[in-house]
């Protein structure tokens, strides 16, 4: 692994790990009325890392991301969903990548990958809570489309931005 | 926005619709019971979706299901709150006549979101 892709790995992750802790200041309101939702700010630098350096970094800066923020304020039953959910929308994401980028922006990819991270989340939830999670379920995915069009607008600026690849 | 982004969308909105079918449409077939306890012991279960007018063993109580609703018709306990609880039709739900000692109840899981803890009916 080259130094400079070494480096920009540790950037992207503390960027990440920023978003994260940030973005619930500004989601409060949503997450009091649905809990469990999040806007998914993360996922924009986990994104933008499997567009410029690839699969695995991405995978690596993702798992870290989660690992990290699972000791910094989680708990263990957090850590398995966001854990599962993160695998799951990494792999939706790499499949989601390699549709034609001239017909497709990252909106897509960022939609996609996030109703991945709530169908992943979703079944792990199953096995703690049981089945009647499953009525929340569906109020999950429809959040997650706005909240998976905003953060694929910020997506596509960063790409207009960082055109270097 | 480029083209395939709304495909994307029109999609995923088609994907959740097929869920929300699924996961909220079957749920209503299951078929509701409505159990009577007088004491501790069940002693009798109807089926909601059939009209009939039942009179309670023992107890001077008379319960009526009507219209996939059941409610206390006559009672002669001396308050006579179980009969001003009116009609109740959802899973979970109950009638309860205290000085008689008789629930009316209709089983079923009532839908209640795990996260957020019991919602009491």
């Amino acid at each position: 692994m080259k130094i400079k892709t070494l480096t920009l790995c540790g950037i992207l992750l503390s960027t990440a790990l920023i978003l994260s802790w940030a973005e619930r200041f500004f989601s409060v309101s949503l997450m009091r009325a649905f809990p469990g939702v999040k806007l998914g700010l993360a996922n924009i630098v986990v994104t933008v890392c499997m567009v410029y350096l690839g699969f695995w970094p991405a995978f690596i800066v993702g798992l870290l991301r989660v690992f990290i923020l699972f000791l910094i304020m989680g708990n263990a039953v957090s850590l398995a969903f966001s854990l599962t959910g993160c695998i799951v929308s990494l792999f939706v994401t790499y499949f989601a990548l390699k549709l034609p980028e001239k017909h497709f922006s990252l909106i897509s990819v960022s939609v996609l990958s996030s109703l991945a991270f709530n169908l992943g989340q979703g079944m792990v939830s199953i096995l703690f809570f049981g089945s009647s999670f499953l009525y929340y379920l569906p109020i999950l995915c429809t959040l997650s489309l706005p909240c998976g069009i905003v953060t694929g607008i910020a997506m596509n600026g960063i790409r207009k931005a960082w055109p270097s690849t | 926005m480029k083209k395939g982004d709304y495909i994307v969308m029109a999609f995923s909105i088609l994907l959740v619709g097929v869920l929300c079918f699924f996961l909220y449409g079957q749920k209503k077939n299951e078929a509701l019971y409505v159990e009577i306890i007088v004491g501790n012991e069940v002693v009798d279960s109807l089926p909601l979706n059939q009209d009939t007018v039942y009179s309670v063993n023992g107890v001077d109580l008379t319960v009526k299901i009507e219209d996939k609703q059941v409610c206390v018709m006559d009672t002669g306990c001396p308050d006579g709150l179980c009969k001003a609880a009116g009609r109740i039709s959802q899973a979970g739900r109950s009638i309860i006549c205290l000085p008689q000692k008789v629930i009316v109840r209709i089983n079923g899981t009532f839908p209640v979101d795990a996260v957020a803890g019991g919602m009491c009916p």
